[in-house]
């Protein structure tokens, strides 16, 4: 690219009338970098700070062995490292959005390949947890030393599949110069193909939204079920489980939906290149920043939905809180755990199982 | 799993957009037909398709300071001219 610049002719002031073609001049998105300049620091530090304390808590509070009794605690505790992850890599998109990249390429790469990765981890994670809730719900989820070697074969795989999923990434991302700035972004190979392109971008939608929300739809349909059939459990105690599993159920629609629906309308555009019409394509991209940090918010709300609600979170806030204290030699403070608010999903055998079971509290539905 | 959909899947992967990749470059979204005249432009450049624009394109700048979009300069006989004739005016102001 080459600027050259006015030549001195004849009629400095040429007829500028003949700029009829407005709608064939190229799309200025300064509007939109400054838009982003603005909107996603303010987003992203606030999901830092509030993210990384809830987080923070959860790890400090599940680290304990004793405290991972389910797969479900576990995957709460790995949902939780995950998004301090992604949240991690806040600080570095907000400073990109400002001042472009200028951390060169290889925190580029990791930064993309660690949101990437984490991302698609969390999302996992949470199509597990509701796995996991419904196996105990079917009463197959077990315990002992066996249990948690599958525990950790699960955690390892669903890891392991997320570090796929964020390699593209890893690969393909670069500082990128256009328009006097350096950009950290994905650069693929020109041989690829457009529709081949938006087919896997629909993948995408596909691996990180759709089936981990139908996986999670089908799994807690059979839980509410189980809950609301379940013999001699008080009214609002299921009540209150169903709400739960309700708002974990909606808070994933209400937060994913529309980040994939944007992005489902961007691949659309890429095969049938549909937005010919400026306003239309910058009104996409404020979609897709404003609908990504919705997305983004996921991670801040985890903690409240899977950890601090229902269970004996509170409880076991304060023992860990004490455990500190004793260790930092300050005096323990009173205990006050609350009682678990654990319900116990005796679905079938409420009366028959006694000393059959292995232990008293297998059928526990934790949440 | 067979080995065709792992591939597949491989390519799937290798093609998958970064979700915070999105940069807000400014592009020509359509290209226009007619030929424009010589007074009008100044300079030019070439915009790739699938380097942060999805089409490829010959950009002018007008004297106006306004960037017009042409088609890209292996599809039209008109665009070719006019790049040639600001090469050839470049050159001739540089010596």
């Amino acid at each position: 690219m080459e600027d050259y610049y006015y030549h001195d002719d004849e009629d400095g002031r040429h007829n500028d009338s003949y700029d009829y073609s407005y709608e064939h001049s190229v799309c200025d998105k300064e509007a939109v970098r400054s838009f982003a300049g603005v909107f996603l620091p303010v987003i992203y530090s606030l999901a830092l700070v509030v993210g990384m304390a809830g987080n923070t808590l959860v790890v400090a509070v599940y680290a304990s062995r004793s405290r991972l009794r389910t797969l479900t605690d576990v995957c709460i505790l790995n949902l939780a490292a995950s998004d301090l992850l992604l949240l991690v890599t806040l600080p570095f998109w907000a400073a990109d959005a400002v001042h472009g990249w200028r951390l060169g390429p290889a925190a580029c790469k990791l930064t993309s390949f660690l949101y990437g990765a984490n991302f698609s981890c969390g999302m996992l994670l949470l199509a597990c947890i509701s796995v996991d809730r419904y196996r105990a719900v079917a009463r197959r989820s077990g315990r002992g030393p066996r249990a948690r070697r599958q525990w950790i074969l699960v955690c390892s795989a669903l890891w392991g599949l997320a570090i796929f999923l964020g390699l593209p990434e890893l690969i393909f991302s670069t500082v990128k110069h256009s328009h006097h700035r350096m950009y950290c972004t994905a650069v693929y190979p020109p041989s690829m193909g457009r529709p081949a392109k938006a087919a896997l971008e629909l993948l995408e939608v596909i691996l990180r939204f759709a089936i981990p929300f139908l996986v999670m739809v089908a799994c807690y349909c059979s839980v509410g079920r189980a809950l609301s059939r379940a013999p001699g459990l008080r009214r609002d105690k299921k009540w209150r489980a169903l709400r739960v599993l309700l708002a974990v159920v909606a808070v994933f629609l209400l937060t994913q939906l529309p980040y994939n629906v944007v992005k489902l309308c961007r691949a659309l555009d890429v095969i049938y290149m549909l937005v010919t019409d400026c306003e239309v394509s910058k009104g996409l991209d404020h979609a897709v920043q404003v609908t990504e940090s919705l997305a983004l918010t996921h991670a801040c709300i985890n903690p409240l939905l899977y950890a601090f609600i229902g269970s004996s979170f509170k409880g076991h806030v304060l023992k860990t809180a004490k455990r500190l204290g004793r260790r930092l030699g300050s005096r323990p403070r009173q205990e006050d755990g609350e009682p678990a608010v654990e319900i116990a999903l005796n679905t079938r055998n409420q009366n028959q199982s006694q000393s059959g079971s292995e232990e008293p509290d297998t059928s526990t539905f934790s949440m | 799993m067979k080995p065709q959909v792992v591939a597949l899947l491989l390519l799937a992967l290798v093609c998958l957009q970064p979700a915070a990749g999105e940069k807000l470059v400014s592009c020509c979204l359509d290209t226009s037909d007619k030929c424009f005249p010589r007074q009008i432009v100044v300079s030019y450049y070439h915009q790739e398709a699938g380097k942060g624009c999805q089409h490829s394109a010959t950009v002018f700048m007008s004297k106006a300071g306004k960037r017009l979009c042409a088609p890209a300069a292996h599809k039209s006989k008109c665009v070719q001219e006019l790049v040639a004739f600001l090469d050839k005016r470049n050159k001739s102001k540089k010596q």
